[in-house]
């Protein structure tokens, strides 16, 4: 077999198993389900293990280069002007399109569909730009990120209470399987040329940045509109009990997704001829590479979307929903926490994300490491969600002093895991976030008697919230292991070796 | 300590080069670690395509690690044998590692890489029945696969590209307060000496300074290799 086949179905195989065989495995011994929705459920896994492996492939071929090139040719453009209209005008292009942000428009009644998609989209459009211009200006990660992260803390005072999981879910959500790649690809190519010191940790922070856009945007709607109430797209759930039933719910879900990635990849696409047009960056070759990632990331991301919707969003909500009733209600929290450790790998963004910071730090932050780390964050958030829907807490009670956490660590973690680690919030909240475990505390809300809006809503947001404290936690005990190696290199150093820093110039000894 | 003169030294170090597949990387790194290499660098490239259709569909292995470490010869040679068994160097999407002689370097470093040499058994050279270049060719950003086109007809089997920008120079553009340098490439090949000439002119020919490529080419001499297939 072909090794890079090899590898890309390992990936998937390593990504998508682990969460199947849990799900299996609870379906079995804790929550007897009916076959109809196990059908499904694995049909649909079947389908994201063969999405996930295509867009893998597709975003390495299409997205990455193209958002290098950009991003590479953007920082030889002269002026400021343009280069902020370009980045306004992509981040808002890509958001407009992005499948998720239809689904949140359907989910706040009291506001508009296109008042609010369009003013997400001018958040993330806004906020790319200045990400971009950060980048351009040197301005400090870390501060631009305490300042901006701090008044989100303060606006969360003022919008109505029962709006706040919303918006939070906003930042989550709007960075979505296309944008990532896309975007973090674009930061790489704008630090490609740079020859300071800073190029390597300035790749990373767009995305964080980005995400704060649409937060602050839904906010501010919130304050405008003072919607009382908003509303769950309830999960309906169609009989399944044959395997013709099984297959007309996926190829009757399949137009409508397939419809949905098109349009979201046509801005990209687009932005691809103009930007060929304009600069002749790629050869005829690469071009061709570029067409066929395009298609390998439209297929997978159909197949994908499909079966997470149509096969996983079911069985999260029958899961919840038996679950939290009284005799197994407090297994939410454990179970919720495996399941979240192991979600997160099936994000597919998640592999894009790793593989980049992978080569872009050279491997000193390994893809495992960072594997290891939003493992182990996706897990907290999910057990701290199930506990909030158990004990009623409110998001903000969590929300708030987490980000403070986040925003105190990112002071005295090496700026390059902080760019790193406010970027994997954004990334670790994904389709599989809003298709599964958004289901699974919806059922599990309602079982519980708690309001849907305010304490099932939030689990998106506190998916995109602990990931940044684990890795720059991350962030520090790397350093405290540097320091040790450095101490261990010192150590090699024997008494009466030549430890004179001159130059020695070489002869070669006799054979 | 005033008056640091540079002293000569007779003893031959080694820059050990291994290109291997990305998930190689970690056990390669190990085995150097045991081996007892002072310094260790890594460095991000991606192999050259080998068949064009593969690519096209994206299925060509991309992307390759680059370790580089610095040893005295005799511990060169052993961690050669040593990493063409451990990674099983030579077959299919492995790698391959080559030796180079230095002609230099910082004492401290040099005695370093010394003190490892001292301690290994002298003899187990790897046999090589023909002599072995490396060449490299730097290019503008996107024309490797040009190099490589032009390389093949003349007897190279394949190349690892590492990308990097043009350093100093007039041409630094200072926008935003930062030199933005062009962006280069480097394709490293390591072939038969007795191809090499035929191979940068290969090159040169057609993506020498006169073309788009501006490409420069340069060859090194390589001591010994591990996991070379040359036909």
């Amino acid at each position: 077999m072909n090794p890079k086949l090899r590898e890309k179905t390992r990936e998937s195989l390593c990504a998508v198993l682990p969460i199947t065989l849990i799900v299996l495995a609870i379906s079995v011994m804790i929550v007897p389900m009916e076959l109809g929705p196990v059908a499904l459920f694995l049909v649909g896994a079947a389908m994201l293990v063969v999405g996930m492996g295509l867009f893998q492939l597709g975003a390495e071929m299409a997205m990455t280069p193209l958002g290098e090139g950009v991003g590479a040719q953007l920082e030889r453009t002269r002026s400021v002007v343009p280069v902020l209209l370009i980045a306004f005008a992509m981040g808002a292009l890509i958001t407009i399109a992005e499948p998720d942000l239809q689904v949140l428009s359907e989910q706040v009644p009291a506001i508009p569909n296109r008042v609010l998609i369009f003013s997400v989209a001018a958040g993330v459009g806004v906020f790319l730009a200045l990400a971009v211009l950060r980048i351009l200006k040197r301005w400090p990660l870390p501060q631009m990120l305490m300042a901006l992260y701090g008044a989100m803390i303060v606006l969360s005072f003022l919008v109505p209470k029962s709006f706040l999981a919303v918006a939070f879910d906003a930042g989550g959500v709007t960075t979505g399987p296309i944008t990532v790649p896309f975007i973090m690809a674009l930061g790489v190519g704008l630090a490609s040329g740079r020859s300071d010191r800073n190029a390597a940790s300035d790749s990373f922070g767009l995305i964080a940045l980005s995400s704060v856009g649409p937060v602050l945007a839904v906010m501010l709607l919130g304050c405008f509109f003072r919607p009382q109430d908003a509303q769950s797209g309830s999960a309906s759930m169609q009989q399944v009990l044959t395997t013709r039933d099984v297959a007309q719910a996926f190829v009757s879900g399949l137009p409508q997704f397939a419809k949905e990635v098109m349009l979201s990849l046509l801005p990209i696409a687009a932005m691809f001829a103009a930007f060929q047009l304009l600069t002749h960056r790629y050869s005829r070759r690469q071009r061709l590479r570029v067409l066929i990632g395009f298609g390998y990331t439209c297929l997978g991301l159909v197949l994908f979307l499909c079966g997470v919707n149509v096969g996983f969003g079911p069985v999260g909500t029958l899961l919840g929903r038996s679950l939290a009733q009284e005799p197994t209600r407090w297994l939410l929290v454990p179970l919720g926490m495996l399941i979240g450790f192991f979600i997160v790998k099936a994000e597919p963004a998640i592999q894009v994300l790793n593989h980049q910071i992978q080569s872009v730090t050279n491997g000193a932050v390994s893809a495992r490491a960072m594997n290891l780390c939003l493992s182990v964050g996706v897990c907290i958030s999910v057990g701290l969600a199930m506990l909030r829907l158990i004990l009623h807490i409110p998001i903000a009670a969590i929300l708030i002093p987490g980000y403070l956490i986040a925003l105190a660590l990112s002071r005295l973690v090496p700026p390059l895991f902080v760019g790193i680690a406010f970027d994997s919030g954004g990334v670790a909240s994904g389709p599989m976030t809003t298709a599964f475990l958004l289901p699974l505390s919806i059922g599990a809300c309602e079982t519980l008697g708690g309001n849907v809006m305010t304490e099932a809503f939030g689990v998106v947001a506190l998916v995109a919230l602990t990931p940044i404290v684990a890795v720059q936690l991350m962030g520090l005990l790397y350093q405290v292991r540097l320091e040790r190696r450095l101490r261990h290199a010192r150590a090699l150093v024997r008494p009466g070796m030549d430890v004179r820093d001159v130059i020695v110039e070489l002869e070669e000894e006799a054979a | 300590m005033s008056g640091n003169v540079s002293e000569k030294r007779r003893v031959s170090i080694r820059l050990l080069m291994l290109t291997v597949a990305p998930r190689l990387a970690e056990k390669a790194s190990a085995l150097m670690e045991r081996a007892g290499a002072p310094v260790r660098m890594q460095l991000a490239g991606r192999g050259t395509a080998s068949r064009e259709m593969m690519d096209m569909l994206g299925l060509d292995s991309g992307e390759k690690t680059l370790l580089l470490t610095v040893l005295h010869k005799h511990a060169a040679d052993a961690l050669l044998v040593r990493l063409r068994r451990g990674l099983k160097l030579g077959t299919a999407n492995s790698g391959v590692a080559c030796t180079i002689a230095l002609s230099g370097g910082s004492a401290r470093l040099v005695s370093l890489a010394q003190e490892m040499g001292s301690a290994q058994e002298t003899g187990r050279k790897v046999m090589m029945e023909y002599g072995v270049s490396l060449v490299i060719a730097i290019v503008n950003q996107g024309f490797s696969e040009e190099v490589m086109a032009a390389a093949r007809p003349a007897g190279a089997t394949g190349g690892t590209v590492i990308s990097g920008r043009r350093a100093g120079g007039e041409e630094t553009l200072q926008l935003w307060g930062f030199g933005v340098q062009q962006e280069r490439e480097a394709v490293l090949i390591l072939c038969r000496t007795e191809e090499k000439a035929a191979i940068m002119e290969a090159v040169r020919a057609a993506c020498g300074l006169e073309s788009e490529a501006k490409g420069v080419l340069l060859s090194l001499p390589v001591d010994s290799v591990a996991g070379l297939e040359l036909g």
